[in-house]
């Protein structure tokens, strides 16, 4: 494993019992120390399943994954500490406030009150939340719930942050500061995994992408390479369609 | 450790905001408990120890009305009016109120009744005399005249009641006439003693009748409104907090924040403890403050308060093992069930159903005796036999043993197969 490697798929695949087709299919992959890496495809394209397999939520069927030079399989526990996941749906208690979830969740990654009274303060003024503190989820608009999930997952400060679909459902002005967010964080070092449906998003935000379909890595790449690769495409999304077709998903 | 309180205080706070929660799990017991002991209270009393109002009229005003009527009171089975309306009783107005039902019975002792038993007890005591030769009475004397006592029933009485009322009756009647028997054998005794001497023979209380519960389990005690109510509702309060626990596993579930919790570097059996440690604290919260309830507050209502017999570690015995099973059903409906209308619909008929098998909604004593046999196989029974053995036949924690081994053993099962359930869907 080379030694700015961070995150290392090794020909993984993933097969739900009672389903014969694979959702993840024998893809091997490489993510540096201090990129935001995008990894994209339609609906079903199997990205959710790889995710969840690098967050130790699923066992491979066969290959592995090593973060930061530990593999899944045997060191989920340690593997555990140096990620952050910002799932797809909300993970906050609605009828908790804000930060009574955060609290909690920092709390449960063993932060001692004081860091983490810092912490919060810190995640929540930059995202423009510290007025909201004392309210409930449940009262908050989409993009605040956003904001907030994606605080949750940064709290124990991890290496490496997993998002998945980070800014689905939420307004532009909330999407533009989750992506200055993320920008600023990698300009910290620190590595980011996302998957997103926005393809606009991702060209600007990542240095690479990978594009997954039926549970295969079609394409990887810088997104100006893919772009410059796909002969009449001006966008990463002309190059997506091309690819993928314009078949609808489920 | 940490970690513990920090999950035990987050499923506090989802448990305070949950009003509704809240009212099932607190306030509705409470009003549950009260209003279905004061209910229960007027029909249970009709099994167990309520006065039957009794019509009676004396119209000899004798030693044999004024016994019976003494011997009436003092079973304490019956209020006795002798009077309806500021009006006093006779033969017929006593017929006429007991046939328009407005008293389920009446007693009409006749004029001249206890003359006549007096007669027919100087006739019986004459015979023997004469039958042995001590004196020179014809048989014409031996005419007996019957003294009949009028018993009025509504049609609509038990036989219960009947047989209550004439077995009380017979009893004092019977009383009356061995005493008349002893003072006319005395009197006519008399006679043959030398210098005018009277005999005066005395009997003794040759029968005395001792009533105490017996020690050792014994289904035949018949339990209160309280002694039933208070301890089968808050059961029924316990095992309900299956729905808002089994809610709350599936909430996690399917909202993002079980991914959250499964994949901290903190295990999510301590997230789960924490939660259960809630729930199992509601379940001691609930029985402290229903029973507090039976005991303080029952009384006002004018009924009797719950004893909770002497044995309080036997007692904490068996709360704590039935918080443990009701916990672990509400885990384990967690597990199965995929939404939370699926685990509110399915949790409420099954309460109900365990509930009406375990004899929480009636006594076990009015069920058919083929249903009683059925009781033993409901989780919710066990805890409630544990609790009558308690606080009626002040029981050990020996005697509470058994059923608590059975509530340990239902509560281990519902966690294994929860957990089973749960790793046999993860593998999937």
């Amino acid at each position: 494993m080379n030694e700015n490697t961070v995150i290392e798929i090794i020909n993984l695949s993933k097969t739900y019992k009672g389903n014969h087709k694979p959702s993840v299919d024998h893809i091997s992959l490489n993510i540096s120390r201090g990129e935001i890496f995008g990894l994209l495809g339609p609906n079903g394209a199997g990205k959710t399943t790889t995710i969840s397999i690098l967050c130790g939520l699923f066992a491979p069927s066969k290959g592995d994954v090593y973060i930061d030079g530990l593999s899944v399989r045997k060191n989920k526990e340690q593997v555990k500490n140096i990620i952050g996941i910002i799932p797809q749906d909300i993970a906050l208690y609605p009828s908790l406030t804000a930060k009574e979830n955060l609290q909690f969740i920092g709390r449960m990654y063993g932060l001692k009150s004081k860091v983490l009274k810092e912490r919060i303060l810190k995640y929540t003024e930059f995202l423009g939340m510290q007025e909201s503190l004392r309210k409930k989820i449940n009262t908050f608009s989409g993009g605040m719930k956003r904001r907030i999930n994606l605080v949750a997952g940064l709290l124990h400060e991890p290496k490496i942050v997993i998002l998945d679909e980070p800014t689905v459902g939420v307004d532009v002005q909330s999407r533009n500061q989750i992506v200055q967010y993320l920008r600023e964080l990698n300009r910290n070092g620190t590595t980011i995994l996302y998957t997103s449906h926005y393809l606009q998003e991702a060209e600007s935000l990542c240095s690479k992408v990978a594009f997954m379909d039926n549970g295969k890595i079609i394409i990887r790449g810088t997104p100006q390479q893919l772009i410059s690769g796909c002969p009449g495409c001006q966008t990463l999304e002309e190059v997506f369609l091309k690819l993928t077709g314009i078949d609808l998903r489920d | 450790m940490n970690k513990f309180f920090a999950a035990f205080i987050k499923e506090v706070l989802l448990l305070i905001r949950d009003r509704a929660g809240i009212i099932s799990l607190f306030v509705m017991p409470v009003i549950l408990v009260f209003v279905m002991t004061v209910i229960e209270d007027s029909a249970l009393n009709s099994t167990v120890d309520k006065q039957i109002s009794m019509l009676f009229c004396n119209s000899e005003n004798d030693s044999l009305g004024i016994a019976i009527k003494k011997g009436l009171n003092e079973t304490k089975a019956f209020t006795i009016f002798e009077e309806v309306d500021g009006k006093k009783l006779d033969k017929q107005s006593l017929e006429h109120f007991v046939a328009e039902g407005k008293f389920p019975v009446g007693v009409y002792i006749p004029e001249g009744a206890t003359d006549t038993l007096r007669s027919n007890a100087r006739k019986v005591v004459l015979k023997t005399f004469s039958e042995i030769g001590l004196t020179s009475e014809t048989n014409n004397a031996y005419n007996f005249d019957s003294v009949v006592i009028q018993i009025y029933y509504d049609p609509a009485v038990r036989n219960s009641l009947k047989a209550l009322v004439d077995g009380a009756i017979g009893q004092h009647s019977a009383v009356i006439v061995g005493k008349m028997l002893s003072g006319m054998y005395s009197e006519v005794l008399s006679d043959f003693l030398p210098g005018g001497k009277k005999l005066n023979v005395n009997y003794p209380e040759m029968i005395t009748v001792n009533r105490q519960y017996a020690s050792e389990p014994d289904n035949s005690i018949i339990p209160n409104s309280t002694q039933h109510n208070v301890p089968s509702w808050t059961l029924f309060a316990m095992f309900f907090i299956l729905i808002p626990l089994a809610s709350s596993i599936i909430q996690e579930k399917d909202g993002g924040t079980y991914m959250r919790l499964v994949t901290m570097p903190s295990t999510y059996t301590t997230t789960f403890i924490g939660k259960i440690t809630v729930y199992f604290i509601v379940c001691l919260l609930q029985v402290t403050i229903l029973f507090s309830m039976g005991a303080y507050l029952i009384p006002y209502a004018g009924i009797p308060g719950l004893q909770l017999g002497s044995h309080f570690d036997a007692l904490l015995l068996v709360v704590f093992t039935a918080s443990y099973a009701a916990v672990a059903f509400g885990v384990l409906m967690g597990a199965f069930c995929t939404s939370y209308q699926q685990a509110a619909s399915i949790g409420v008929i099954l309460i109900i159903v365990l509930a009406s098998m375990g004899g929480l909604w009636m006594p076990v004593y009015l069920m058919p005796k083929t249903f009683q046999h059925i009781l033993v196989y409901s989780p919710l029974n066990w805890p409630l036999t544990s609790f009558y053995d308690l606080f009626l036949r002040d029981a050990g924690v020996k005697e509470v043993l058994p059923n608590v081994f059975k509530l340990f053993l239902f509560g281990t099962g519902c966690f294994i197969v929860a957990f089973s359930y749960k790793a046999l869907k993860k593998i999937k």
